[in-house]
């Protein structure tokens, strides 16, 4: 078995090559869940990094851990998890090791996150307007004039009309898009330096998804963002991101930059994913599947994870755990038995 | 909100019509005659005509309810049939005393229960969760004029600490609060409770950890916000049931509001006094029921705006 | 890239409880957590719930059997003198001392008067849901069935009865009738058949749309026998649930009642009226206050749980809380 690389010595590289600094790194992250009887190991040994202005795709199926790695980052955990391993750098600051206090002063201002369901994301017994200004009245002290008067610039910023007029109504008087909108100005409105978004168009009409995602990419270049864009969607990650990290049963089995990830997969869950996107322009006979099953989190193989399921299976793969490998100054695997990909 | 609030203020007069009937002839038609506690057996008949002609007993019934009513609504109910004072009088004074047990009971109830209910569900399963629901369980369990007699015995007869019956000085109206608000003390609790441990569990809460704030705001102004539905619902309920439980408690009490003066003239056959109290009673039923109903609707923004 | 397999044909070791990469072994701190989850209380809830039922059917049980008892008692002429004969060199006995549950202060046995008492108490509140429920059960099916304006006046009715102070209106009706049980019985009945009716009134609206009543209703049937046969039958477990809340409010209104002075008249045992006469000697002589107090508070006890339990299995949209 190879050694892993530490993450720490990890610089993100665009897909240039230029290499930017990292903003965030997830140290071999392992995040449990204590269930009555059983540890569920739902994020197993990650490692990642974003950069400063990097828009990071984490994808992969539901239940993978993406979710819960970025809750892990923002430590809004359940009250059965815990993260039992790993670090979290931010700032020269590890935020595992933080108080309650000193964490909750970065929610919402250093880093901020938005969620998939922006129809029941939002207090429905308050206006928009004051929503957002109680974010900056958290970390700030200042008038509530000022205070309303940058949640109302917010949220003419993200897009939504007669922003001051609309401060002022409740949530349930706005779309499903509009809400998104302002769930990204709640997150946004203290210029924070990172921002974890969960499946945040999921919920939404192919049309607005655009939109939205669009609405991030500028922001990205407009306030030098970094985004953990996490979904399960590839178009998505195709059509914003940077770079990729590909999840599978809590690890991370495949990390690179879209271009690499997207032209030349190793990993076979990848390719797998790929192959699954249907044409738009070609037909086809039957979509692609890939079959099995995710093992259950209380029952992981000691061996590979998605041994089970991979067609370049050898005796290896299913005795021994591959460890993440760095195999191009922009890709990192895990795999025993990677093929090139042919679609 | 405005329609919706005169249709009800509308219905609300119709119902009170319909009880005042109900109320008024049901009195009348009772066995029993007032003339017979006013006078001497001995020249009974002469004096229970003349008697009769003094107080207007004698007309027909639908007359003399229509005449009461019209007095009734000029603000003048008439004299009480035992002691001749004016009943305008003895409400007033009456009203004043229920307003204050009322009151008071009202502020224990949700200044013990709001707290106490939000704490529980907050420490969810904790011994503190399980004493809370322990009281509430006693509170409910327990007749009221059992808890009455309890407390009279251990801290007013055993202890002096308070006095036993009366209604002089502020000492005199905390035992009866206690006993009235017992039982609302004990369903807000475990209402409360409930409520906030289903808003706990929304998402919103998790947006609102987000957004870095403390933890104490999240809880107290934003969970309690959203889970104040079914507690004004509920109030709404527990206004009317409260006012039947007024009748025992100032009874046991002699706290002489209006439900003390109810359960006497009904005892003593005191037409004028127990039509006039019943019809106001309800009167206030029906408007408790009607400021409820205005009370839910509003707490609602999406029922108060009309959502998209 | 070959066939993938349509299975994994494979066997893979399983590690159960193993975790696949050793945990460190220095002892880390518990991150605190941000919001709360389910915990081990939240899951046995379903179970405790059915313990529930089982405890307060149980004790109802107990108190039924009581209350036949006692009911033998109250209607057979030649055996009112349990409950009747006073002893007046035998008054105030304690419990224990000669007699089972003691004496009160005319001599009577407490055990004898707290078992008509119970009957009383329970008979009423069966009495007043026999009928409150029947007549609910009509009007709140008749008024959810056919809507229109029967549905509009029986609804005014309700919304007028339902919420109503069960001693406002005792009150109220003791000073129509004369003071005594039938008042009492007859006053609540007046307030509760709202409260069966609300809700009767609300399930048929929805039972109304389910698809065998669209069959017999084309087949012909007539409204009395599809709300008879078909509706009334699906809505008794929640009607089980509300008897058993309603007995409780009624054993407790009644005792009221009968405390200040206004229920069930002597020589009929009640148990508010035995905690009435009590009064005088609680300092000395408690239990002739605490027996039945106890007895009414157990009584209600029963009845709740009982209502709770079978409120979690038949429905639980019926929470009181």
């Amino acid at each position: 078995m190879v050694a892993t690389t530490p993450a720490n010595n990890y610089h993100a590289r665009t897909a240039t090559g230029e290499s930017r600094e990292p903003l965030l790194t997830l140290d071999h992250v392992t995040t449990v869940i204590h269930a009555r009887k059983r540890t569920l190991r739902a994020v197993e040994d990650v490692s990642l990094s974003i950069g400063k202005g990097e828009i990071l795709g984490v994808v992969g199926e539901s239940g993978c851990g993406k979710s819960m790695t970025a809750l892990t980052i923002m430590r809004l955990l359940p009250q059965s998890a815990v993260a039992a391993q790993g670090s979290i750098m931010f700032d020269d600051r590890d935020l595992l090791k933080l108080s309650g206090n000193e964490m909750r002063k970065i929610r919402g201002n250093q880093i901020s996150m938005v969620f998939q369901e922006p129809m029941t994301a939002l207090d429905p017994a308050f206006t928009v307007g004051s929503q957002i200004a109680e974010v900056v009245h958290a970390h700030e002290t200042v008038s509530n004039d000022e205070a309303m008067q940058r949640a109302v610039r917010m949220l003419d910023r993200l897009g939504i009309p007669n922003a001051d007029r609309r401060a002022n109504d409740y949530p349930h008087q706005f779309s499903g898009g509009m809400r998104q909108r302002v769930m990204l100005a709640l997150a946004l409105v203290m210029n924070p330096k990172l921002l974890l978004a969960d499946e945040p168009t999921t919920a939404l009409d192919v049309t607005i998804q655009a939109q939205i995602l669009e609405l991030i990419a500028e922001l990205r270049k407009e306030l030098g963002l970094s985004v953990m864009l996490i979904t399960h969607n590839l178009g998505v990650v195709h059509e914003i991101a940077d770079r990729v990290a590909v999840m599978y049963a809590g690890e991370v089995v495949e990390t690179g930059t879209v271009a690499e990830i997207f032209s030349n997969p190793r990993h076979p869950y990848t390719q797998g994913l790929l192959r699954s996107m249907p044409y738009l322009i070609k037909r086809q006979p039957t979509l692609h599947v890939i079959p099995g099953r995710v093992p259950e989190l209380w029952a992981m193989p000691n061996a590979c994870r998605f041994a089970a399921r991979c067609p370049n299976r050898t005796e290896q793969c299913i005795k021994d755990h591959p460890a993440l490998e760095r195999i191009e100054i922009n890709h990192e695997l895990r795999c025993f038995n990677p093929t090139s990909f042919v679609r | 909100m405005l329609t919706f609030i005169v249709h009800r203020a509308i219905y609300s007069v119709f119902l009170l019509f319909i009880a005042s009937v109900v109320i008024f002839y049901g009195l009348r038609v009772a066995p029993g005659e007032v003339t017979d506690i006013l006078t001497n057996p001995a020249n009974r008949s002469f004096m229970v005509a003349n008697l009769e002609e003094k107080l207007g007993l004698n007309k027909p019934l639908p007359l003399q309810y229509f005449i009461f009513m019209g007095n009734f609504l000029k603000g003048d109910p008439g004299l009480s049939l035992i002691n001749g004072e004016p009943i305008m009088t003895m409400l007033g004074r009456a009203t004043g005393y229920t307003l204050k047990l009322g009151l008071l009971a009202a502020i224990l109830t949700y200044a013990i229960a709001i707290p106490l209910g939000v704490i529980a569900a907050w420490k969810r399963n904790t011994v503190f969760d399980y004493g809370a629901s322990l009281l509430a369980v006693l509170g409910m369990g327990v007749p009221n004029f059992l808890l009455a007699i309890i407390l009279i015995q251990e801290f007013a007869v055993k202890r002096h600490w308070f006095p036993v019956a009366g209604y002089d000085s502020w000492k005199h109206i905390i035992l009866p609060a206690i006993v009235l608000s017992a039982e609302a003390i004990a369903i807000n609790l475990r209402v409360v409770r409930a409520s906030v441990l289903e808003e706990l569990n929304r998402d919103y809460v998790r947006t609102l950890y987000a957004k870095g704030l403390q933890e104490r705001k999240i809880l107290w102004i934003h969970v309690l916000r959203n889970s104040l539905p079914p507690i004004i619902a509920l109030a709404g309920v527990m206004l009317r049931t409260l006012l039947g439980y007024t009748l025992i408690v100032e009874t046991i009490f002699r706290w002489p509001g209006l439900g003390y003066q109810l359960v006497n003239s009904v005892l003593k056959r005191d037409y004028t006094v127990a039509q006039t109290l019943a019809i106001l009673l309800t009167l206030a039923v029906i408007f408790f029921n009607l400021l409820a109903d205005i009370g839910q609707q509003w707490a609602d923004p999406r029922v108060r705006q009309g959502s998209k | 890239m070959g066939r993938s397999a349509r299975s994994p044909g494979v066997e893979i070791a399983m590690a159960s409880t193993n975790p696949t990469l050793p945990i460190s072994t220095v002892p880390i701190e518990e991150i605190p957590s941000g919001a709360p989850g389910r915990t081990f209380g939240d899951r046995m809830a379903p179970l405790v719930a059915n313990k529930l039922a089982l405890f307060g059917g149980v004790l109802t049980l107990g108190f039924f059997v009581v209350a036949v008892l006692g009911a033998v008692v109250l209607l057979r002429g030649d055996l009112h003198y349990l409950y009747l004969d006073q002893n007046l060199r035998g008054t105030l006995k304690h419990p224990g001392d000669g007699s089972l549950l003691g004496t009160d202060n005319l001599g009577r046995s407490m055990f004898w008067r707290l078992i008509a008492g119970t009957a009383v108490s329970l008979w009423a509140g069966i009495a007043v849901t026999a009928i409150s429920m029947t007549i609910g059960l009509i009007l709140g099916s008749v008024a959810g069935y056919t809507r229109g304006w029967t549905d509009r006046i029986i609804s005014a009715l309700i919304d007028l009865t339902w919420g109503f102070p069960l001693i406002l209106v005792a009150v109220i009706f003791v000073g129509m009738l004369e003071p005594g049980l039938t008042a009492v019985i007859v006053a609540i009945s007046v307030v509760n058949w709202a409260g069966y009716a609300r809700i009767v009134r609300a399930q048929v609206l929805t039972l109304k749309e389910r698809a065998f009543i669209e069959a017999a209703r084309s087949l012909g049937v007539p409204t009395w026998k599809i709300i008879l046969v078909h509706l009334v039958p699906n809505m008794l477990g929640t009607m089980l649930v509300m008897a058993s809340y309603y007995i409780a409010v009624t054993v407790i209104a009644e005792a009221g009642m009968s405390f200040i002075g206004l229920g069930a008249q002597p020589p009929t045992p009640s148990l508010g009226q035995m905690v009435s006469e009590g009064r005088k000697f609680l300092s000395k002589d408690p239990w002739i206050v605490a027996l039945p107090g106890v007895m009414i508070a157990l009584l209600v006890l029963a009845l709740n749980t009982l209502g709770d339990g079978l409120r979690d299995i038949f429905d639980p949209r019926l929470r009181r809380w």
